[in-house]
């Protein structure tokens, strides 16, 4: 059948059909666009805008000139045109089924301003005789007051351009809607879906109280319970919202249901109440990694200090010298920010912000930053965040941008190793004289030198390492999903499989820990001493290679501790305890061998060779070239890290100098009372400018309760807010996350596979690394890791991870060092407590565990954190 | 709006932000000069620190509730741009406090009072508007009025010797804003405006220097008539001497060689020169008089 008939006023709606909303409206031209994408919708035909003109034409009707309540009375006694009377009943007698559905498509309707829903007309079980009059009363509704009122105050034209959508009536078995972001909580964490036994308008009507389920977008799996075909159908129907979303380029609504066994698409709209132009969208995605606790106010004000440095440094290396980027409430200022006590990106502003770099074009980077950061919900740039920059970059600065950025990345190798360098000479230029001998306005100047002096100047060179990173796995996975589909898929996309193990930096440290614990074996005197704890002595009594190891490490990794960027954890400079902790574990057990000799889970060959050997050589070229960058970027990217976990060490160790400082000045109690402090009150403090420094003390104690609030709740990971709004602590309800219990023997968590192979052994959650301590061989189960965490990948069996995404630090060290890891894995924290046996599938991504009864029990009761008596039994397990 | 909501609100803001025992006590300093040169009873002290008081947490609750956007990037800990203050919630207990400070305040008092809170609100809303260098002098003007509704609460309508004393409270306060915020040149806070930077640093330590400068000679004068009047107010005097000689040290050095750690020295010695004076004054009051 032809997708147009003869006068053009009536199109098939059909994977072929061109069809522009302006043509037959929003609704209509979204389920031709859902067609297109081979997805299924109800056969249909529209009446084209060009249909009603007809029909004006026909009966002397002009839209414009006449007064409403007139419009509808003659719409609605209007006669068709012969012609198109006759073709809209052949069109009739072409659609399936007996009786049919008629739908409004304005041209305003489902748009991305507004929805329009529930204005205009929709009936149900049409006879073919009484379709014509129902298709009059479609058009006849955009003329009522309440549909005109309602246009006016969204400030759309009903000029009567509307298509008519004439669809083939189903009679499901069950019917609902799915939305992508949480109407109540705009949440984008979980979809919620709603549904009912029959037919649908009774949900939309709001007649009925509908079922409901929500549904993880990091782990889509619909919960048990479900009758297997209802549970089916809605598995279906998530997979296809979040296609649908991609393709809309934001979060929609779609109306669906069940016919027979099969879903169909009724209708897909943007959801457009959450996301107004000026809507912040907060996300934490792999900010989380760095930081998955609430911040102190000095760790905030080191962050956005940070932030800061690092945008000013990234847009002067790219020639962008904008002063509206840097004013007060600029974009830089806006790029994160604090909800809950934790820090998010505000991702529209990152958006524009590389809209500025690169105008025009900053499509690309953005897919990139999304794929860097492991954003999944996509997000339409807010028209209130474009900065002046991009007014600012003339076409000059728009062609030099490209070759300026080549010539950057180019030299990334050289120009991080010089970071490196650079910043180790700066750190023993600042440590003279030693911190415990300056007052503390002279730590507090060394602390604002550290920023104003050193990463003013040098942190550009940390930027290039994260553009490449930003640019060359998402090309990576874009060419493999272009040339060899069949290796891509999955959520962290081809370039998971294709990256492997990349050598990075991170596990220097390792390395020197491990041939600490190899020196001491030969030492029984100095085990003994381990063994005792002693450990002032045993480094005192250390042989002097042995000793030149112990002071190469804390050198150049002392100043490293868990969650370093939250400046919170001990140091192994401050707790060497630490250090020995882990020397001893390596002797016990021995460090996986990452750094040694190949680990069972490699094989020596390259994994991208499967997917290169399919390409032409054309491809197969651009493929290794791009590879290659990606790899070296990840590399890069790693080494810069060290620098900048240097960095935050060296922030801790001055701020607690300064705290002793300010202790024995009697204006705090403690020397980590500091970190309650903001660097602004500290600068006042430290020169005299606090009016009342009597009161600190009190402001702190309000400080610690008010963060001990923020710990006990955390908010979605991705969710909508209006300016100046914030997160409420509104449970969303259950999920269905975590264990599906009904699995019976085995139950399974889903996640992301980032590091290849397979790993059995007990559930060992770590929050805190310096107070929850893992055994050899266990499985490393935690929110997220940062670089301070690598000394544990060389003894954990397999690593499980609730954040982060191919590209977080934890999945990049895990497959350097062949430890198999799954991350992604919502609740895990929370399910696996329990410490079970648990297998680890790097492969597919999941994580079995093989005694749920255990792990059941205490996930039952809600959160709880593992006692120490359960931790004293669980003994050490061997990787599988 | 819960009434308990209101209350917590503003028990929160206060620990934080005002805390009462250091607001209540610079309202006492700033009340007691006034009271003495307005010759009021006990009662009439109590009354105007209570004022005073109340006015200080409502212009503290005003001043955060407008710069909420800039607290939410640079100091999201707070109650308030953390969200854990709903501003609407402060914007009623402030009102709250609006209505009792002028019950307090009846009848003249209150008219004063009313006229500053109007003013302030106007200030607010166009301070996004007006030249940086504008500002120290208008947004002080709360410094002026509180020698005038303190002589209105004491029975008295204003003598020479009140204005005089507003005169000084102000022209110090805006001494303070002008001096305590010089920076060089190299050191302007990044996207921040400042009158140092709209006025050159100099300009700015030499403008706070002049209006000290006028500070002092109207304190003297003040001083002057209190005495002709037959009072004594050494302690006032003594006080003066030393802490304006002391700031104008520290100006002097500003304006010669201009720099944010200079300036910031400035902060507490600026406010203590005209905040404690004044409270000498109450007590020469209570001692000689």
């Amino acid at each position: 059948m032809r997708a147009t008939g003869p006068s053009g006023q009536i199109v098939v709606l059909s994977a072929g059909a061109r069809t522009s909303g302006g043509e037959v409206g929003f609704k209509a031209a979204r389920l031709a666009a859902l067609m297109r994408r081979g997805l299924p919708v109800p056969e249909a035909f529209v009446l084209t805008v060009g249909a009603f003109d007809a029909f004006c034409a026909a009966n002397g009707i002009v839209p414009s000139a006449a007064p409403a309540a007139d419009l509808t009375e003659r719409t609605r006694a209007g006669r068709f045109p012969p012609a198109l009377l006759a073709e809209l009943r052949e069109r009739l007698a072409a659609l399936p089924g007996s009786t049919f559905a008629v739908r409004s498509s304005a041209l305003a309707e489902d748009g991305a301003a507004c929805s329009m829903a529930g204005q205009l007309e929709t009936f149900l079980d049409v006879r073919p005789d009484d379709v014509p009059e129902m298709v009059k009363a479609c058009w006849a509704a955009q003329f009522r007051p309440a549909v005109r009122a309602y246009a006016a105050k969204h400030g759309l034209a009903v000029d009567g351009r509307m298509g008519v959508i004439v669809q083939r009536q189903i009679h499901p078995r069950f019917a609902g809607v799915v939305f992508t972001l949480d109407p109540v909580t705009a949440s984008a964490d979980q979809f919620v879906v709603e549904w009912v036994a029959g037919l649908g308008e009774a949900l939309v009507s709001g007649a009925v109280t509908p079922q409901r389920i929500r549904v993880s977008r990091r782990r889509p799996v619909v919960p048990a319970g479900l009758e297997p075909d209802l549970a089916a159908a809605l598995a279906r129907v998530v997979e296809h919202a979040a296609v649908v979303e991609r393709d809309v380029g934001g979060p929609v609504d779609i109306e669906w249901c069940v016919d027979g066994t099969q879903v169909l698409l009724l209708q897909a709209r943007p959801i457009t109440a959450a996301l107004t132009h000026d809507a912040v969208v907060w996300t934490s995605t792999n900010m989380s990694e760095n930081f998955p606790r609430p911040l102190t106010p000095f760790a905030w004000s080191m962050v956005d200090e940070f932030y800061t440095r690092y945008v000013q440094s990234l847009t002067g290396m790219l020639g962008i010298r904008d002063p509206a980027l840097t004013r007060r409430h600029g974009p830089i200022h806006r790029l994160t920010g604090v909800q809950g006590g934790r820090v998010y990106y505000n991702i529209r502003s990152w958006y524009a912000l590389l809209e500025t770099y690169v105008p025009g074009g900053g499509g690309a980077l953005r897919r990139g930053l999304d794929h860097y950061i492991g954003q999944q919900v996509p997000v339409p740039l807010g028209g209130g965040d474009t900065p002046a920059g991009q007014r600012a970059t003339g076409p000059l600065a728009r062609l030099a941008f490209w070759p300026r950025l080549a010539w950057h990345l180019s030299r990334g190798r050289r120009s991080l190793g010089r970071f490196e360098r650079l910043f180790l000479a700066y750190r023993r230029a600042l440590r003279r004289p030693a911190y415990d001998t300056l007052s503390a306005p002279a730590l507090m100047r060394k602390l604002d030198d550290l920023f104003e002096g050193f990463m003013a100047r040098h942190w550009h060179h940390q930027c290039i390492a994260d553009f490449a990173v930003l640019m060359f796995p998402g090309m990576l996975d874009a060419l493999v999903e272009r040339w060899a589909p069949r290796f891509a898929g999955g959520a962290g996309g081809g370039s998971a499989r294709l990256l492997g193990q990349t050598a990075t930096r991170g596990t220097e440290a390792v390395g020197l820990i491990a041939r600490i614990a190899a020196g001491l074996a030969a030492e029984p005197a100095l085990l003994a001493l381990l063994a005792r704890g002693r450990h002032a002595e045993l480094r005192d009594a250390l042989p002097a290679p042995l000793r030149s190891l112990y002071d190469e490490f804390m050198e150049r990794f002392g100043c490293r501790c868990y969650h370093e960027c939250m400046i919170v954890s001990p140091t192994f400079e401050e707790r060497p305890d630490l250090f020995w902790e882990l020397v001893e574990k390596y002797r016990r057990h021995g460090a996986r061998r990452a750094f040694e000799e190949p680990s069972d889970n490699r094989s020596g060959a390259d994994p991208a060779d499967g997917v290169l050997g399919t390409l032409g050589w054309g491809r197969r070229l651009v493929t290794r070239l791009v590879l290659r960058r990606a790899r070296q970027a990840i590399a890069l990217r790693e080494q810069g890290r060290v620098v900048q976990s240097l960095l935050f060490g060296e922030v801790r160790k001055l701020a607690l100098a300064l705290g002793e400082q300010l202790v024995a000045l009697g204006h705090i109690r403690r020397a980590d009372d500091v970190f309650y402090l903001n660097a602004a009150e500290l600068r006042d403090l430290c020169s005299g400018k606090l009016l009342l420094p009597e009161t600190l003390p009190g402001l702190i104690t309000l400080r610690r309760a008010a963060l001990e609030r923020c710990e006990k709740h955390e908010p979605p990971e991705c969710f909508v807010l209006r300016e100046g709004a914030y997160v409420r602590d509104r449970t969303s309800g259950s999920s269905g996350a975590g264990l599906d219990a009904a699995a019976g023997t085995r139950a399974t968590l889903h996640g992301v596979g980032a590091s290849a192979g397979r790993a059995r052994g007990r559930a060992r959650v770590i929050l805190d690394p310096v107070r929850d301590k893992l055994e050899p061989g266990e499985i490393l189960v935690a929110r997220s890791t940062d670089p301070g965490w690598t000394a544990l990948f060389a003894i954990a069996g397999g690593l499980v991870l609730e954040r982060g995404g191919i590209l977080s630090h934890g999945a990049i060290v895990a497959r350097e060092f062949g430890v198999p890891a799954v991350v992604g894995v919502e609740d895990a924290t929370r399910v696996l407590q329990g410490g079970g046996q648990v297998m680890v599938d790097g492969d597919t991504g999941e994580v079995v565990v093989l005694d749920p009864a255990e792990t059941v029990r205490h996930h039952a009761g809600g959160p709880r954190r593992c006692t120490e008596d359960e931790r004293e039994g669980m003994g050490d397990h061997k990787i599988a | 709006m819960k009434a308990w909501e209101i209350t917590r609100s503003l028990k929160v803001f206060t620990a934080e932000r005002a805390p009462i025992g250091v607001t209540l006590g610079l309202a006492l300093a700033l009340c007691a000069g006034p009271w003495a040169l307005a010759g009021g009873d006990s009662p009439a002290l109590l009354r105007s620190v209570a004022i005073t008081f109340l006015g200080l947490v409502v212009l503290r609750i005003a001043d955060d509730l407008h710069s909420l956007a800039h607290d939410r990037i640079a100091s999201p800990a707070r109650a308030l741009p953390s969200g854990r203050i709903a501003p609407r919630a402060l914007r009623a207990a402030a009102a709250v406090l609006l209505a009792v400070a002028l019950l307090l305040g009846l009848p003249w008092a209150s008219l004063a009072f009313g006229l500053l809170a109007s003013y302030y609100a106007g200030y607010y809303a166009l301070a996004s508007r007006l030249s940086v260098a504008l500002r120290p002098p208008l947004v002080n003007a709360v410094f002026a009025a509180i020698p005038i509704v303190v002589g209105l609460v004491g029975g008295n309508a204003g003598p020479p010797s009140a204005s005089l004393l507003a005169l000084f409270f102000w022209l110090s306060a805006v001494g303070h804003d002008y001096a305590h915020d010089v920076h060089a040149v190299g050191e302007a806070p990044a996207g921040e405006e400042s009158c140092s930077a709209a006025l050159g640093p100099r300009r700015t330590a030499a403008l706070g220097l002049l209006c000290y400068a006028g500070a002092l000679v109207a304190a003297v004068c003040a001083a002057r008539q209190a005495a002709a009047a037959g009072d004594q107010p050494a302690l006032f005097v003594v006080s003066l001497v030393a802490l304006f000689g002391y700031v104008a040290y520290l100006l002097a050095r500003l304006v010669v060689r201009p720099s944010r750690a200079a300036a910031r020295r400035l902060y507490v010695s600026g406010f203590a020169c005209f905040a404690v004076p004044s409270l000498l004054l109450g007590l020469d009051r209570l001692l000689w008089w």
